[in-house]
């Protein structure tokens, strides 16, 4: 397989599972940012990246990283990324509550519970044991229903 | 976890999708243009490949009647194959096609890894051979699941078939004076109902001096004045109730923007001694080209103001907020019956489009004003929209900022809404639609030049060259076979990679340069 047809794979597959789990984790404007930047670096870098086994976990990190610098000077966002007056989100509760929990958990509810990924992938993308990530859905969307529940 | 929490997070993903993929779409545009990207894709055909990724773009097609913030154009779609696309058209659209490309992928894997853990999700989601369900939400699709969408016979080449255009032959080149300050003398005094106001000048009312500078939240019998004065001028404030409330403000703004012409920009909505000065006097609104119907409207664009004549004499006078000039994707379903879906079943498109108002003359064709006057969709509300243009409508929002920010509608301020969304006092969007009729012209300037307006034509929004039109009444509709359209191009899916890898970062990023060449091998 041709170097550029290798990273195309990457970037159909692999890439929009990495995009998938930082929006999770970061929501949808901050998530974008860091997963195309992410993809660039894989780019950039796809001599060495290309022969990892789980290039969306070395990914995750590498966003990790450039996510910390980019939390930094951001006030919290909406889930949901901005968009036009005249168009309304669907459940904007879901969203705002989301964005109350902290980023790991939240990673988990969203992949498991919206996308419906299994424990495993999870953990495989997150680079935690399937263990944690059990323990973190069950954490996060306790506190989801709370924040949900005591709001309406 | 609760059941009810559960679907709710379930429900939510193809909001997280369409974020995602909106979010991409904006970011590629902000502070990036032609110049960059247009090298790159304008011109290169689609392929096969490209096609089947955007097929399974994150689209959300339900059932419900779609129509983004009024365009709903369909004609496109049936006009010739060759010829007429601008070439800035073309580009936009293919760079709104490229960014969704990869996001299509991923919502395939997405969907198929729903598909694993839910026994009833849509079928067909083989990522990666040949089509995906577009979006079929199986938790929400209840009547008519979406058929699947096959790409079929559209042709790759976007067509802008001018010849189409429902535009009206320019009346007369020679136009009417634009509109002047107020200049004439103070003469009659405003009492005097708008059926006595004869040829366009809308007489002076008594001066009376203002000892302060009012502005939204102001109240008192100088705000009652004022709105009194305002009415006259046509301009509507939702009563005079001596509160100056935001509708107050709007009409402010197109007072200082059409008459006094200030730039929109600097528009503020603050009725200084100044500007009440300049409203007390008379004020002369002309039409700027004469009109065979009774009624008609002039839209200025430059200054984002409206003003609606019957038989030359102006009638309601309205800031607007048109197209935003940003580009746009969007699915719709178009309404059996309605101009551009003359079938029986509601019609799916995939469109891509420029938030552009453009300018020329046309007719008012079609109208839902019907009733609560709400015409609803996912990606918009419009409020008694009236269409004169294809997809373009003069329409009612709560939502009318001080600068274009529109698909490419005319929105017309409706005020104060109460629980049900209902306009509370009279107002420019209630008002319209008893001014004007089906059949009657509308002239849309874009530029300050009357004299220099020819008659524009209408940026065509693009069908969705990957994506097929589909019956989404059709539940018996068979699902697409699990090869590539037959009718695709020649091109070989082998010869994708290159052009499709490098685009998506660079649409998504910043960080262009680093991603606009293949590696080297």
């Amino acid at each position: 397989m041709s170097h550029e047809a290798e990273f195309e794979r990457f970037a159909r597959t692999e890439a929009e599972r990495l995009r998938r789990v930082l929006v999770a984790q970061h929501g949808v404007d901050l998530g974008n940012d860091l997963a195309s930047d992410a993809i660039a670096y894989a780019w950039e870098h796809w001599d060495r990246v290309g022969g990892l086994t789980n290039p969306v976990g070395y990914l995750y990190r590498v966003a990790q990283t450039s996510g910390r610098d980019r939390r930094r000077r951001q006030r919290p966002v909406p889930f949901l990324a901005e968009r036009p007056p005249d168009v309304e989100h669907a459940d904007p509760a879901l969203a705002q509550a989301l964005m109350r929990l902290a980023p790991v958990p939240r990673a988990c509810v969203v992949l498991v519970h919206v996308y419906g990924w299994s424990y495993g992938e999870v953990a495989e993308s997150l680079n935690v044991s399937e263990a944690s990530i059990r323990n973190h859905l069950h954490r996060g969307v306790r506190k989801l229903r709370d924040l949900l529940e005591n709001k309406s | 976890m609760s059941d009810d929490l559960e679907q709710r997070l379930w429900d939510f993903q193809p909001a997280i999708e369409e974020s995602i993929r909106a979010d991409l779409e904006r970011k590629a545009y902000v502070g990036e243009h032609t110049a960059n990207v247009s090298p790159l894709i304008v011109g290169t055909p689609r392929t096969p490949s490209q096609r089947l990724a955007h097929d399974a773009t994150g689209f959300e097609a339900t059932t419900g009647h779609e129509v983004t913030d009024g365009y709903e154009d369909a004609h496109v779609y049936s006009g010739g194959g060759s010829g007429g696309s601008t070439s800035r058209r073309t580009l936009l659209f293919a760079a709104a096609a490229s960014v969704t490309i990869l996001g299509g992928v991923g919502w395939a894997l997405v969907d198929r890894d729903r598909e694993r853990s839910r026994t009833t999700a849509s079928p067909e989601t083989t990522a990666g051979t040949s089509t995906t369900d577009v979006a079929t939400d199986p938790a929400q699709t209840s009547a008519t699941p979406t058929s699947a969408t096959t790409a079929t016979a559209t042709t790759a080449t976007p067509t802008a078939p001018a010849t189409d255009a429902p535009t009206v032959p320019p009346t007369d080149p020679a136009t009417a004076p634009p509109t002047d300050p107020a200049t004439a003398p103070p003469t009659d005094p405003a009492t005097a109902p708008p059926s006595t106001v004869v040829e366009n000048v809308i007489a002076a009312s008594p001066p009376v001096p203002l000892t302060r500078n009012l502005k939204e939240g102001s109240s008192g019998a100088d705000v009652t004045l004022l709105q009194q004065r305002l009415t006259d001028l046509r301009l509507q404030t939702g009563g005079t109730s001596g509160s100056f409330n935001h509708l107050t403000t709007q009409a402010v703004w197109a007072f200082q923007k059409l008459v006094m012409q200030i730039p929109p920009s600097k528009a503020n909505g603050i009725v200084t001694p100044d500007v009440w000065t300049a409203m007390q006097g008379a004020v002369t609104l002309a039409a700027r080209k004469p009109s065979s119907t009774a009624a008609h409207v002039e839209v200025y664009v430059p200054e984002q103001v409206l003003v609606v004549f019957k038989a030359g004499v102006p009638v309601l006078m309205s800031h607007i907020s048109t197209g935003s000039g940003k580009s746009w994707k969007a699915a719709i379903v178009l309404d059996p019956g309605t101009p551009d879906n003359p079938g029986a079943t509601p019609l799916t498109q995939h469109i891509l489009g420029s938030s552009i108002t453009p300018g020329g003359s046309y007719k008012f064709v079609w109208r839902y004003t019907t009733g609560d006057g709400w015409r609803t969709g996912k990606l918009g509300k419009m409020y008694k929209p009236m269409y004169f243009n294809q997809g373009v409508a003069v329409h009612g929002m709560t939502d009318v900022p001080g600068y274009p920010a529109s698909h490419g509608c005319v929105r017309l301020p409706m005020g104060a809404t109460d629980g049900n969304n209902e306009p509370k006092g009279p107002n420019p969007a209630d008002m319209f639609p008893t001014l004007v009729s089906n059949g009657d012209q509308i002239f849309v300037f874009t530029d300050t030049n009357p004299t220099a307006q020819g008659n524009e034509a209408p940026p065509y929004d693009k069908p969705d060259p990957a994506f097929a039109t589909t019956t989404t009444a059709a539940p018996a509709a068979t699902p697409p076979p699990a090869t590539s359209p037959a009718t695709a191009p020649v091109t070989a899916p082998a010869t994708v990679p290159p052009a499709v890898a490098p685009t998506t970062p660079a649409a998504a990023t910043s960080t262009t340069s680093v991603v606009t060449t293949p590696p080297a091998t």
